[in-house]
């Protein structure tokens, strides 16, 4: 089997299956109905995230929706958030995130795997209905510019999804910190103006070596916003375990090794999460748990 | 392990050949350790024996899972021990599924979402000769975890847990007796905190076969937590005999 060969068998093994994109949308739908409940149909709710860009995999996903409220709902962005997660709050176990409320677990998810669910609260900017405001609950700023179906589009039309989708594995099963929005964008710009995209492997290493070699002070910007670095909240121990992670890879496929498939299996951890290297311990009478309050 | 920030570094160095999910994060002087511990582990119920990283797949129980957590070191580690959190939401999934109201059902506390890996007086036992973060991390925070992702799967622990508060200093008393080790018998009394409990102590002889359950329930300690009543006999016999 060839390298190009094992890369795409491993995400074929990554489609999501009828049952599970079905499930999809029975939260989906479970969710937008408590959220228009209480709303009416004044905000807009749709699917945004991998589920919308193509490059969701079976591995690991979450649900993102987005719910915006039109330019004159009479609040303001930080009264939406509130609103929305005081909704939520009530029939859920909610999590603040930095600009979503994340549901950490429905009831009715017996068929998906995912770990979560996000709810992005916002308000248009104006009546085009594109661009929106975010509340952020965490940083320096308290609010945002964006424009998802900008991101939506701009991973989309870049021809990466399958690659995204790769990169995406290779970041669970290395258990590497990276938020997915931000490899997303980072794929789509180490790879822009290549024209041999198709080609997994090579694509692939051109990721890994830019990882590497590129980020430890890179800027990036966010396509929906040219006043935001989506790298500004990036911190170096960061960049750098990153990179390290990368070049770990690297040293596993490159030079002569390029063309063995073992070795790329041990890139993408085929056999486990853990070190390969492990020698089995044995703990006779584990110590018990307990609880002291 | 000495004491210093250099041998902690160098430790969670040679720690990521095998949690390679897990970063060193330094906060002024003290230090966490967080990210995603992965573990593959199996556990034979007839040896009563964990099984780290076993050789095959058909090892009893095998179990490979991945929960986000973070260990705080103390600025005195390993004077002090870690505590340890998990901070995925993991836990609160797993309650939410199995209809759990009260985070100490799974070992958490809730006052401050730690988890209690082990009795104290059994942390003195494992480690008597010294704490390394890898041995932390192999015999007690890998076996809570997979105590847990085994507790979600079968709706069990696998090798049973203590009861809450005194009651489990008592009970780990009998399983781990040690009459010689005055130091231990010392380290299990001083555990003890709870006022009921140290009224058994406070009297003459040993503790009567009548007393009534220091858990509060209206029925006899021996019948209503046995293996508590017998520990907390013996160490009163031990105590005692090492007092005088």
């Amino acid at each position: 089997m060839s390298v190009n060969e094992f890369l795409q068998e491993l995400l074929d093994s990554q489609k999501l299956s009828g049952g599970e994109l079905d499930a999809i949308a029975q939260n989906r739908d479970e969710i937008k109905a408590v959220l228009t409940t209480k709303f009416g149909n004044e905000p807009k709710i749709w699917e945004a995230g991998s589920k919308a860009k193509g490059t969701m995999i079976k591995e690991s996903y979450d649900l993102d929706l987005v719910c915006y409220f039109p330019r004159d709902c009479g609040r303001d962005i930080k009264e939406i958030y509130e609103d929305v997660e005081g909704v939520l709050q009530a029939k859920y176990v909610i999590e603040r995130k930095t600009s979503a409320l994340r549901i950490l677990r429905l009831d009715n998810n017996k068929n998906a795997i995912y770990s979560h669910i996000d709810v992005v609260p916002g308000r248009f900017i104006d009546e085009k209905e594109e661009d929106a405001f975010l509340y952020i609950s965490q940083g320096e700023k308290d609010w945002i510019q964006t424009n998802l179906d900008v991101h939506i589009e701009h991973v989309r039309k870049s021809g990466c999804s399958e690659l995204i989708k790769l990169v995406k594995l290779w970041k669970i099963r290395n258990l590497v910190q990276l938020k997915t929005f931000i490899l997303e964008l980072l794929v789509v710009e180490f790879l822009k103006g290549s024209r041999t995209k198709d080609n997994l492997e090579s694509s692939f290493k051109k990721v890994l070596e830019s990882l590497r070699d590129d980020i430890s002070d890179m800027r990036l910007e966010d396509p929906a916003n040219s006043n935001n670095d989506v790298c500004n909240n990036w911190s170096k121990s960061e960049r750098l375990r990153i990179s390290f992670e990368a070049k770990e890879s690297l040293a596993l496929i490159g030079g002569e090794n390029a063309n063995d498939t073992e070795k790329w299996k041990q890139v993408f951890k085929e056999k486990s999460i853990e070190a390969s290297s492990a020698s089995p311990l044995v703990i006779k009478d584990p110590a018990k748990h307990w609880c002291s309050p | 392990m000495a004491n210093s920030t250099y041998d902690i570094r160098t430790e969670i160095l040679s720690l990521r050949s095998f949690y390679r999910g897990l970063w060193l994060r330094e906060e002024g002087t003290r230090f966490l350790l967080e990210g995603k511990l992965g573990y593959c582990a199996s556990y034979d119920r007839t040896a009563n024996a964990f099984v780290l990283n076993p050789a095959t797949d058909d090892a009893h129980n095998v179990i490979r899972d991945t929960y986000e957590i973070r260990i705080d070191f103390p600025s005195d580690f390993p004077s002090s021990f870690p505590s340890v959190r998990e901070v995925g939401g993991r836990i609160d999934k797993i309650m939410k599924e199995k209809g759990i109201t009260d985070e100490r059902d799974l070992h958490v506390s809730p006052d401050n979402g730690i988890i209690c890996l082990c009795v104290e007086p059994e942390k003195y036992l494992l480690f008597q000769n010294g704490v390394s973060v890898v041995d932390y991390l192999n015999r007690l925070v890998v076996p809570y975890f997979y105590g847990l992702s085994y507790f979600q799967k079968r709706g069990k622990w696998p090798w049973g847990f203590y009861s809450h508060r005194d009651l489990s200093v008592l009970e780990s008393y009998l399983r781990n007796r040690n009459p010689a080790d005055t130091k231990l018998v010392r380290i299990y009394f001083e555990c003890l905190k709870e006022v009921k409990v140290k009224e058994l102590f406070s009297t003459k002889g040993a503790i009567q076969r009548q007393c009534v359950c220091p858990c509060g329930k209206p029925a006899k300690f021996r019948n209503c937590h046995r293996d508590a009543f017998l520990g907390a006999r013996l160490l009163k016999e031990d105590y005692d005999s090492i007092s005088n």
